[in-house]
């Protein structure tokens, strides 16, 4: 499985939910939602102490899906 | 607020940044006794096309990184509708000149590939935001003040 594979399932299961915190970050890791905070560093900072250095997910919670645009063509890397 | 002048080139303003694990990160690894990664120094063209910042892949592999999310992306090639899917990573970004230098603790940035571009990546407006960019084209010098 990707990496956060199984994070960004666990992210869309919960969405409904999550979107009273909408534009807060939720920290996810396997199937288990650690929090959602004010502020991507406070996200990273939780997730850290609970996760160590193992990967875990850090996502904007946002109903529509945020695309960022870049106006020069680039050899992108896409995910698996 | 402190300054780089950078020179206005046939690729670009090109601006030499610091690319560093973020602040929360290294916390963890002074906290675990780890080893933490010396910055990367990085080539990034200044670019105020680019919604976010994007790194070449190599940047990450030095740092000892792995995806803390995900980001959709367009380009002028995307399909409509069909946003690549790029992994992104948490770093810290400095912005460094004549002893004085402007630290992101923590951003988001994507994973790209520069290797054929003469570039590590491309600087974007979630940096520029917080900058004030002076594009002086007579002059062919590009001023970034931060």
């Amino acid at each position: 499985m990707t990496t956060l594979a199984k994070e960004l399932e666990t992210y869309e299961k919960l969405l409904p939910s999550l979107l009273r915190e909408q534009g807060r970050y939720a920290v996810i890791t396997g199937d288990t939602l650690i929090g959602v905070y004010v502020s991507y560093e406070d996200a990273l900072k939780i997730g850290y102490e609970h996760c160590g250095l193992t990967p875990f997910l850090v996502r904007k919670v946002s109903q529509e899906k945020t695309v960022l645009h870049f106006s020069r063509d680039m050899d992108v890397l896409c995910r698996a | 607020m402190p300054s780089v002048n950078v020179p206005i080139t046939s690729d670009g303003a090109i601006v030499r940044i610091r690319i560093g694990i973020s602040i929360p990160r290294l916390g963890q690894m002074q906290r675990l006794k780890i080893a933490t990664p010396d910055p990367v120094e990085c080539r990034l063209l200044i670019d105020t096309g680019a919604s976010g910042t994007c790194l070449d892949g190599w940047i990450f592999q030095n740092l000892g990184l792995e995806p803390s999310g995900i980001a959709n992306i367009q380009t002028p090639s995307t399909s409509a509708g069909k946003p690549h899917v790029c992994n992104e990573y948490d770093v810290s970004v400095t912005i460094a000149h004549d002893g004085l230098h402007c630290i992101f603790t923590a951003i988001p940035v994507i994973e790209s590939s520069f290797t054929h571009h003469g570039i590590d990546g491309l600087l974007g407006r979630d940096i520029l935001k917080d900058c004030l960019l002076v594009y002086n084209g007579n002059l062919g010098i590009c001023t970034l003040s931060f």
